[in-house]
């Protein structure tokens, strides 16, 4: 066999053995369940509960923002999120939130949210008068 | 139904567009048909010439059309006839024409008729230069330049045996009203309603009138290599095209890199991700085909300097281009719209791209599997020692790099994908994007960096090693001495606590070292080795931006007096907050919040930052703008801008994450001031009140308040009060002046608010009937005076200093064709101050008016009734005001501050390493364009 032969099989097996362990790295949404029952960090799709209290002060703490979410199973927990509020947070339809568990609050460093987008209403802006 | 005869629309544009895009698509076909045509019969010379001639021709027909459709959609643009869909959707009355570009192209019909539109510059070019080649390649060109133009027909065909009909392409050209259906179009005059959309306030930003140009030049130019490529397979010339091909390959990657860079700055700039690179999807779908195209290169290199790897230079640039089109396909099918911050917005046309793209590749692999065993490829094989053999492992490893990157890119591909076969895995991307990509992209990065060096000093073709071994080896001990040394230094600095990214850092000095070094040894080769020495050097130094930027970035935005238990895997917490004029200190700095001023739809915050030394002085001291960006119709904020100062081995900077929510735009501060639950306290002049921790008291009102100065009308009225808050033992707290302006039967508030006893005021209505009864609430008693002349009423002493027609001193707006004459009239009481009015008596329409003006501190109504010409008399109607000792105030506790901001701060070292790196890495692949052209040019102008 030639050597280049066998230095492209080499790379193969190289490639696929980084991309079996790039493929660990993808993850499935949990749920507070699986949060519940684990110590790892988890990843967490769910809805902002709306008619629950959010609380953000930064004269308090510039980096927690309380609020409540429903996950996709409809189990609703407590979060603190060690980030200043979000834009828009109350526009957002859905919410993706890592972190784990600590006693009956998810405690969550990351944030990405699901907003309707700004710019695709089929509305049309009437101009106002005058 | 009644066709309705609209009024005020300009439909000529539509008709001329449509046309002008029908003539470029059937030219294109004819140019395209006569191209293979022409490169079918290229035996017989003077028909296939014929043929070139005519698909020429027909090449510059599609030309002028498509120029002029993009003219036609400037012009309608900058002219905002919104009737059309495309310019409501992207302009509006307020956009300035530096951004009519971004406009332009920030919808996918747009970008797609620039991406034409170098497609067309590209192949005049090519059908001025490239000789022989141009038929095939220009045929290569043509099908792809179909493809795209494809997508902005517009054209509806019935679908056979269905009763419906099948869309192709999207035009620009469509109205409004052809697309949407609501009521609003049963109006014939429903152009005077409505007003654009405008553009995305994100994309306000000059590297967007620069970044997309250029890389879809990039993106244009690397369709070139491809045809060549496909031109290379189709005659079965399978040398010939390689030297033009890698000239344009040169090209191509020199300017999509630096429309990648200009993307990373923009991110960087204008973006608040806290950094130039995220691998983002739509980052890394425009990364990976010049990846690619950089491996082309080198392959490419390889064949024409030793005749091995033409298989791969064919492979590589068919990967290129696949790569081009799946990144086509995944940024504008709407596919990423969950995993990406800037994906196009579906257009409903994926099915036209997915078919037609797919062809394309089709055809390419095609060509590639029947000429397979006719492509040479030398019987010896590589020596180990050579330095083609090192070259293709390197493009080997961007080839790898590419296929890791893609994997995780492609999760939402997988997820659509099992879709179609009833599957829902609901796949995510890596819990850490960034950190997941860093970890195997460095390792190639490390590869490449001790490749590009390596492989500098091996020879092509090496048959004699023995004879170069000593000269080989003696170059290596001293790159690699030099280079340990540096490393070694170098860490000392920046403390990398990992072995890897110590790896990393060597393997950037050596590729550095190595190719500078290389000039030494080059001797009358040199200018051959420009781009090579360039880019590599250029990439090495990028290499060490990259590292040191990422690694020792530090967040300084941290209350280091207050901070409380760190959290494993990292603090989390990153910001800070500021209150309005307290210094606080963090990190090197004391950071002050000065104040926030808005212009157009931007907010403006000041920060000042100041370092101090030991002895407290000031030795530093920067003022900040970071800024917000509303929607263009403020309902909200678009987006937040960070500001950077710039040192020349490091960069501050500084965004805010977050504002106070009365600032977050109109219906947010909306439903905050409704959310607020004012009590209401009747308060006294003079008195004090208690509430809750503090005391509360009225020191003035003000019956003539100016309370709106950007807009002042005569008829508005306004009460302003001054309210004193004071602590429980009288010491002043704060000094509060809230308003309330009754404008044309509309009441509009001016609240205030006591920022750290969080307690905010308002007037309520009441004081505005009190202060402004109705005429037929007041007594009115009517006066005769004369010039000069005093009278005494009730307890005033009225004088009537002067009269005067002069418009400019009149209290009371004057309409052209008004006749007015203004008095002059002292009020004086006792025990106040003499107070100046100016009641005006005017002649409107014919008929006399006599607006009423008040006397507030004397308490007096006053209106100039009647003027006596024979008797030199003047009659003014007097009435007593309601006396106004106090007013009903609206108070809220617990208000949240509104004088705050949380702002974070990243400190990015040696960040200038990666845009110097990648400008001099792209530079010197321009730089090898340009050489090899003009080398060709001095030997044969026939390839």
């Amino acid at each position: 066999m030639k050597k280049i032969t066998i230095i492209v099989l080499v790379l193969l097996t190289v490639a696929i053995a980084l991309i079996l362990s790039a493929s660990k790295d993808v993850s499935t949404y949990g749920n507070f369940a699986l949060a519940e029952s684990t110590e790892k960090s988890v990843r967490i799709a769910g809805q902002l509960s709306k008619n629950k209290p959010m609380v953000y002060d930064p004269e308090i703490d510039a980096n927690l923002f309380e609020f409540f979410m429903r996950d996709d199973e409809g189990v609703e927990r407590k979060v603190h999120l060690l980030k200043p509020k979000p834009q828009d947070f109350e526009r957002s339809e859905q919410i993706v939130l890592t972190g784990k568990m600590e006693d009956e609050v998810f405690v969550a460093h990351d944030i990405l949210m699901k907003c309707p987008s700004k710019y695709k209403d089929e509305e049309i802006q009437l101009r106002k008068a005058g | 139904m009644l066709e309705i005869q609209y009024i005020g629309e300009h439909l000529w544009p539509g008709k001329l567009g449509h046309i002008l895009v029908l003539t470029a698509f059937t030219s294109l076909l004819y140019a395209f048909a006569a191209y293979a045509y022409s490169t079918r019969h290229r035996e017989w010379e003077s028909a296939s010439s014929r043929w070139k001639k005519a698909a020429n021709i027909a090449w510059t027909i599609h030309s002028v059309s498509i120029f002029s459709a993009i003219g036609l959609i400037f012009y309608i643009m900058s002219q905002r006839w919104y009737e059309y869909s495309y310019v409501f959707e992207h302009v509006n009355d307020a956009l300035s024409m530096r951004y009519i570009l971004s406009a332009f192209w920030e919808g996918q019909e747009g970008s797609f008729l620039l991406w034409m539109f170098w497609h067309i510059v590209l192949g005049h070019v090519l059908i001025a230069r490239a000789g022989r080649w141009v038929a095939p390649v220009m045929a290569v060109m043509a099908m792809v330049q179909l493809i795209i133009c494809s997508m902005i027909l517009g054209v509806h065909f019935p679908i056979p045996f269905q009763e419906a009909y099948a869309k192709m392409g999207s035009s620009p050209f469509v109205l409004l009203r052809e697309i949407m259906d609501i009521p609003l179009f049963r109006n014939a005059s429903y152009l005077t309603a409505i007003e654009g959309k405008g553009l995305n306030a994100l994309l306000q930003n000059y590297w967007m009138t620069i970044h997309p140009p250029t890389l879809f030049l990039g993106f244009a130019s690397m369709t070139v290599p491809y045809a060549y490529a496909v031109a290379g397979l189709w005659t079965g010339d399978h040398k010939a095209w390689l030297r033009p091909c890698l000239r344009w390959s040169l090209f191509g990657a020199g300017i999509i890199g630096i429309g990648i860079l200009m993307g990373a700055a923009w991110a960087y700039e204008a973006l608040s991700f806290g950094g130039y690179w995220s691998w983002d999807p739509v980052e890394n779908t425009s990364f990976v085909p010049w990846l690619l195209l950089v491996a082309g290169i080198h392959v490419n290199l390889i064949a024409t300097s030793t005749g091995y790897s033409i298989r791969a230079s064919y492979i590589f640039y068919l990967l290129v281009f696949i790569a081009t089109v799946y990144s086509t396909l995944l940024t504008r099918s709407g596919v990423l719209g969950d995993s990406s911050a800037h994906a196009f917005t579906e257009m409903g046309l994926e099915a036209q791209l997915l078919f037609f793209l797919g062809a394309s590749v089709l055809a390419g692999v095609y060509f590639l599997l029947s000429r397979w065993q006719s492509i040479p490829s030398p019987e010896k094989e590589e020596d180990i020692r050579s330095k083609e053999f090192w070259m293709f492992i390197g493009s080997l490893v961007l080839l790898m790099s590419s296929i890791l990157i893609s994997f995780t890119t492609s999760i939402p591909v997988y997820n659509k994908i099992a879709e179609l076969f009833g599957y829902f895995p609901d796949w995510s991307e890596p819990l850490d994007r960034e950190a997941h990509h860093n970890q195997y992209q460095i390792w190639i990065a490390i590869l490449i960096g001790l490749l590009s060096g390596l492989a500098q000093y091996l020879r092509y073709r090496e048959f004699q090693f023995k004879t170069y071994r000593s000269r080989f080896l003696k170059h290596l001990g001293i790159t690699l001495g030099v280079s340990v040394l540096i490393t070694i230094l170098a860490e000392l600095l920046v403390q990398y606590d990992h072995w890897v990214y110590i790896l990393a850092l060597f393997a950037a000095i050596y590729t550095i070292i190595s190719n500078l070094m290389l000039i030494f040894s080059l001797g009358s080769h040199r200018t051959k080795q420009v781009a090579s020495i360039l880019s590599h050097v250029g990439f090495g130094l990028m290499l060490i931006g990259i590292l040191q930027s990422g690694i020792n970035k530090t967040q300084i935005s941290k209350n280091e007096f207050a901070q409380r238990g760190l959290i494993e895997d990292g603090d989390p917490r990153k910001s800070i907050m500021l209150l309005k004029d307290i210094p606080m200190f963090m990190k090197d700095w004391w950071v002050t919040y000065r104040d926030e001023e808005l212009i157009g739809n931007r907010r403006n915050f000041h920060l000042q930052f100041e370092r101090k030394n030991d002895q407290g002085e000031v030795v530093e001291s920067h003022d900040l703008y970071p800024y917000v960006l509303y929607t263009n119709d403020f309902s909200e904020v678009a987006s937040t801008n960070p500001f950077t100062l710039r040192y020349w081995n490091k960069d501050i900077f500084t965004t805010i994450s977050r504002l106070p929510e009365a600032l977050h735009g109109r219906a947010r501060a909306r439903a905050l001031e409704d959310s607020i639950q004012y009590k209401p306290m009747m308060l006294t002049l003079k008195d004090t009140m208690t509430l809750g921790d503090y005391l509360i008291s009225l020191r003035n009102i003000d019956q003539q308040a100016i309370l709106d100065t950007t807009v002042q009308r005569s008829q508005d009225r306004g009460v302003q009060a001054l309210i004193h808050i004071l602590d429980t033992l009288g010491r002043p707290l704060d000094t509060l002046k809230t308003g309330i302006l009754l404008r044309d039967e509309f009441v509009y508030d001016y609240p205030a608010q006591a920022q750290s006893e969080k307690l905010r005021v308002k007037l309520d209505q009441e004081i505005l009937q009190r202060s402004f009864p109705s005429d037929s609430e007041l007594a009115w008693d009517t006066v005769s005076m004369e010039r000069g002349g005093v009278i005494y009423w009730n307890d005033h002493t009225i004088r009537l200093t002067e009269v005067f027609t002069d418009s400019a001193r009149m209290s009371f707006q004057l309409l052209p064709g008004d006749i007015a004459v203004g008095a002059s009239l002292n009020v004086s009481k006792a025990g106040h101050s003499s107070e100046q009015i100016n009641p005006v008596f005017l002649i409107r329409s014919g008929r006399p008016n006599t607006p009423r003006i008040l006397a507030a501190d004397a308490g007096l109504w006053a209106r100039f009734v009647n003027i006596n010409p024979d008797e030199e008399l003047l009659q003014f109607a007097l009435a007593k005001a309601p006396s106004i000792d106090g007013l009903v105030v609206n108070v809220a506790q617990d208000v949240p501050r509104t004088d705050l901001v949380v702002i974070e701060t990243i400190v990015f070292p040696g960040i200038n390493l990666v845009w110097l790196g990648g400008t001099i890495m792209m530079l010197g692949l321009l730089w090898g364009a340009a050489y090899r052209y003009r080398r060709r040019q001095l030997s044969s102008p026939q390839t």
